[in-house]
């Protein structure tokens, strides 16, 4: 966005405008996100500035078992599970999507990913209800099925973009030379699509351990994940343990987001030597 | 043919269609005999290169039936078919060294390591990788990645190897270059070669024989000189070289020898290789380098009187463009310095063929 | 090419491509088989569970089978009364009477206390006429709304559920009229939920469209900068974003300090628990929802087309009217009702930051569902919200498939 050389009047005033704008904007968007992060090292139990003094006390309350890091294996628990479940049936389905074609491929693919557009209220009420009859309430195996469900478009979306500019050409080469179709997916598919199955697998795991909805409804005391007990802290008692355990996730997304896009980056540098 | 030749792949009435209404091969009886180099020649579209997916069982066939050696091979995978294949864009594995994707298909065979080490070494030495293995395909130049590709299709010595358009994505020189080598190769290592592509040139030069396609429908089957000299119908003439065509009827015959009588009224001398009945309608087919421009005094089965329209020099010859019969696009070939200089635009000139060397075509 | 020499040969083709269909259904099987069960059933269990309406009928059969035989016009006679005394005293003995008097309680709040201080007396009933003994222990039994009640209940299957979603109730006669004041808040949650998500939306698009532009225009390297800036709270937990919101807007809170401390304001803004703290953090999580596709789409506008507007005469305004804005209209389209669709099912932010008069739909269903165990109300909202949703969505569709391919992340 430059200022044209010979701008009129009006245009300066345009221009300047919408500066200013963009400038709110991003202030809005990452100031809240960094302003709350020295807070975490407060040596006062107020959430504002001045800080009285440096201290990591917080940090301690977070790392006592209960409840922070309860909550915390919980949430790794499911996330993993999740993590893995999703990843494993996402892929599965998108190469079997990708690979030919059958009656009702659209539809079935509006299928998988229907979870991504209906509001999770509804999905945790459908669930909720669903476990209720079936014995699922309040278990591990019911919420990270849960979250499953909630993961699952993710990983076919991404790894379903990967394929698509997979060369099926390799696969044969692969069988020609030899391989059987199983173990040319293993050594030659699977470690091509390999970048877009992480990002997925990534997508999955932030997907399970940021969920709450879902969790308020089908967990029980035994299953308290990090968002629900971020959820109940926020709502009954404020104090900067809970700023602490933001910070530490903070910290975790913004490692999240350089996976990420290392991945995409190498994925796009895969693609471009593809078509020598 | 008296004695069968030894008879490596035949196709027998083998049909394709992808979507049930059309044929994109349709009844296909060819052989591949053992150790030739067997080139399928023709337009895109016209079936080919699912010629070859056919053989190497990534397309079922629709109908009919491809044996390797006498036996079906109906229910063999493409993993067990052995056969070496070139992809036209190499499908090299990015992910894995030269010397990895060379010793894939021998690491599938379960063939000892330091076996594996050997033969890879052989491989890349013969394509003059020696030394490369440790690059990864994206670092070598694409006519290092068309070695590759060979060498990896040849390590694990198949029954035979198929290439479709190998070298469709070299510049001009490199694929000569390959064009040469590929063909060394076939000589030194005596195997069976399919290869598909759709330039002329490359078909003649390195084929033993060439079939030629057109609608999914095998046109001729011969030698490079029988389809170029002796093209069985008016598409291989067009097809294979230049060519220069001419509509007519027949006007009489004697033996081998018709006369065709031309729209324009010319009378043209040519040569029948199959019996023509008076009154057909026939094309006639002249290679622009059996005509002759200014054409010695004891040629006279055909002379005619014409007019040059323009030359262009190509170098060690000129393409002239002449008018005759009507027409303005008959193309004469003339060495150069072949008197070069009396072509000049719009001097009348004469020329002439033996009847020879003007072949009388069924239209197709 | 010619036609092929059967149509044994298509049957044959067909075979082999239905082979190859199968191999790759099977693949994608597993999946498909566990969202059908655990997603797609369930979310249709809902329409079930919102016109589902067992619990009269199971615990009382008999009162059922009679008042729903009755027409109403008047007091049911001896025989429902008789039934009526029976199957509370046999409920009460097995304790499955609760169920039903809360059912009934739906229809008329207090019916609960009624039908449970009914049950505790009913040992003092021993024989006909069962109508003047019933309505000794409470003389509501001789009102007939409470029959009316009791017809409305007997299931096995109600409308009530569906038209208090939308303010209305079905009368004792069929007829369907609004329902009283007390009643009458669903729609308000409607409006509101659509009302909110209309406000967020419009912040989005002013903060976001510049934003946009702003990323899209920039050199290389700006570029891959803000962008990270937009990527970051994308990627940081929602609770994260909210406790931030939380700390943030405080009475005491950094936003009221800085006012302060500036001048702008000489005492504290309330900014929390109410509706400005949930527009402010909603525009917060969703802006990058917008930023994103528009920024996907006004990558792929040449810059030059701009100087060729202007080359060919068009004042500033003009050519962003007439050739950037139209182009950048389906990243736009997309955006925004990605945006609102997102909003329209907020929770967690109305829950925490707003106040009693800012929750939303979500916030009802979860309501119902888990605190007062009423699954036919919280079906028939969760209805409301997905119809709401899927609305919208063929036209989202529409905006992606015309535009360019926008992928999350």
């Amino acid at each position: 966005m430059a200022l044209p050389v010979n701008a009129t009047r009006g245009q300066h005033v345009w221009y300047w405008c919408l500066r200013v704008i963009c400038a709110f904007g991003f202030l809005f968007l990452v100031g809240p996100i960094v302003v709350i992060v020295p807070i975490s090292f407060s040596s006062g139990s107020f959430l504002s500035y001045p800080l009285p003094g440096l201290s990591l006390r917080w940090y301690e309350t977070v790392v006592e078992p209960f409840p922070w890091m309860f909550a915390l294996e919980n949430s790794l628990i499911v996330a993993v599970a999740t993590t893995l479940i999703a990843t494993t049936l996402g892929t599965l389905a998108a190469y079997g999507l990708t690979r030919a074609h059958f009656p009702g491929k659209p539809l079935i693919f509006g299928l998988l990913i229907s979870p991504l557009a209906v509001p999770v209220v509804i999905s945790a009420l459908g669930l909720y209800f669903f476990f209720a009859r079936v014995g699922l309430v309040q278990t591990h195996a019911g919420l990270i099925i849960a979250h499953v469900v909630l993961a699952v478009p993710f990983v076919v979306i991404t790894v379903s973009a990967t394929l698509k500019g997979f060369d099926w050409n390799l696969v044969r080469a692969a069988e020609s030379l030899g391989a059987p179709p199983l173990s040319a997916f293993f050594q030659v598919t699977l470690p091509l699509i390999a970048p877009g199955v992480l990002a997925g697998a990534v997508f999955a795991f932030v997907t399970s351990l940021d969920e709450v909805i879902v969790a308020l409804f089908v967990s029980g005391p035994a299953q308290i994940t990090l968002p629900r007990q971020l959820f109940t802290g926020l709502r009954d008692q404020l104090d900067p343990s809970i700023v602490a355990i933001a910070t530490i996730l903070i910290l975790f997304s913004l490692a999240l987001l350089a996976v990420v896009e290392l991945l995409q980056w190498r994925n796009a540098r895969h693609r471009s030597r593809g078509d020598t | 043919m008296t004695a069968a030749p030894d008879v490596l792949v035949r196709f027998r009435n083998v049909e394709k269609t992808y979507d049930g209404q059309v044929n994109v091969v349709d009844r296909l009886n060819l052989e591949i005999r053992r150790g030739e180099f067997l080139t399928l020649l023709g337009p895109s579209g016209s079936g080919k290169t699912t010629i070859l997916l056919m053989l190497a069982g990534f397309e079922a066939v629709t109908a009919g039936d491809i044996a390797l050696n006498d036996r079906s091979l109906a229910n063999v995978p493409p993993f067990r078919r052995n056969m070496g294949i070139v992809f036209q864009n190499y499908a090299l594995f990015p992910h894995r060294s030269v010397f990895q994707n060379v010793a894939f298909p021998l690491v599938q065979r379960r063939i000892a390591r330091t076996v594996i080490r050997e033969k890879v070494e052989t491989a890349l030495r013969m394509v003059d990788l020696a030394g490369l293995g440790d690059r990864r395909p994206h670092q070598l130049s694409g006519g290092q990645q068309q070695r590759v590709a060979l060498a990896r299709a040849l390590v694990f010595e198949p029954e035979m190897v198929l290439m479709d358009e190998p070298l469709g994505a070299l510049d001009r020189k490199l694929r000569e270059q390959m064009q040469i080598e590929i063909k060394h190769l076939h000589d030194e290592l005596g195997m069976t070669v399919a290869y598909v592509t759709h330039d002329q040139g490359e078909a003649l030069t390195m084929s033993d024989r060439v079939a030629i396609m057109n609608d999914g429908l095998i046109q001729q089957v011969g030698s490079p000189h029988e389809v170029y000299e002796e093209p069985a119908n008016a598409f291989v003439a067009g097809f294979v070289g230049e060519n220069n065509g001419f509509e007519g009827v027949i006007e009489n015959t004697d033996g081998a020898e018709c006369a065709v009588r031309l729209a324009s009224g010319d009378l043209v001398r040519a040569r029948s290789d199959t019996p023509r009945a008076r009154g057909e309608a026939a094309i006639l087919s002249l290679r622009p380098e059996r005509l002759s421009i200014n054409p010695p005094e004891d040629m006279t089965a055909n002379r005619f009187e014409a007019r040059i329209v323009e030359v262009i020099y190509f170098g060690a010859h000129n393409r002239a463009r002449l008018a005759m019969a009507g027409r303005d696009d008959i193309v004469a070939r003339v060495p150069a310095g072949a008197a070069s200089d009396t072509l000049l635009p719009g001097a009348p000139v004469t020329i002439g063929w033996s009847s020879e060397h003007c072949r009388v075509l069924a239209p197709a | 090419m010619t036609a092929p020499a059967g149509s044994n040969l298509e049957v044959k083709l067909r075979r082999a491509q239905r082979r190859r269909s199968f191999t790759s259904f099977l693949l994608v099987a597993p999946l498909l088989l566990f969202i059908l069960v655990v997603f797609a059933g369930p979310i249709l269990s809902l329409l079930y569970f919102s016109i589902d309406d067992p619990k009269l009928a199971e615990v009382m059969p008999r009162t059922a089978k009679i008042v729903t035989a009755w027409d109403g016009a008047e007091l049911p006679g001896e025989d429902a009364y008789a039934a009526v005394v029976e199957e509370i005293r046999t409920g009460y003995a097995n304790r499955t009477v609760a169920a039903a008097a809360m059912r009934l309680n739906y229809e008329i709040s207090g019916f609960r206390s009624m039908v449970m201080r009914t049950g505790r007396k009913i040992r003092r009933i021993t024989g006909p006429p069962y109508r003047d003994a019933l309505i000794g222990l409470d003389e509501r039994w001789g009102d007939i709304t409470y029959w009316r009640a009791i017809k409305a209940s007997a299931g096995p299957y109600t409308t009530r559920y569906l038209l208090a979603a939308v303010d209305l109730e079905r009368r004792w006669d069929g007829s369907v009229a609004k329902a009283p004041p007390e009643r009458t808040i669903y729609v308000e949650y409607l409006q509101r939920t659509f009302w909110i998500s209309f406000w967020v939306l419009a912040c989005c698009i002013l903060i976001g469209y510049p934003m946009a532009y702003l990323i899209a225009t920039s050199g290389r390297r700006t570029s891959r900068i803000l962008l990270a800036l937009v990527l970051l709270p994308f990627w940081t937990s929602l609770l994260v974003r909210t406790a931030a919101w939380v700390v943030l807007l405080q009475n005491k809170g950094i936003v009221n300090d800085f006012l302060l401390l500036a001048g702008i304001v000489d005492e504290p803004l309330t900014l929390i628990f109410n509706r400005t703290g949930v527009y402010i953090a909603m525009v917060h999580i969703l802006l990058p929802f917008l930023v994103l596709p528009l920024y996907a789409v006004m990558r792929n506008v040449p810059p030059d087309q701009l100087r060729a507007a202007a080359s060919l005469g068009a004042r500033p305004v003009a050519a962003f009217l007439s050739v950037y804005l139209p182009q950048t209209l389906p990243g736009l389209g997309a955006g925004c009702i990605l945006v609102f669709i997102l909003s329209l099912g907020f929770y967690i932010t109305p829950a925490l930051i707003g106040g009693a008069s800012d929750q939303m739909l979500s916030y009802l269903i979860a309501e119902f569902a888990t605190r007062t165990g009423n699954w036919g109300m919280a079906s028939a909202i969760a209805i409301l919200l997905l119809l709401s949703v899927a609305a919208l969505y063929p036209v989202y569709r529409g905006l992606v498939r015309g535009g360019t391919g926008f992928r999350f992340g």
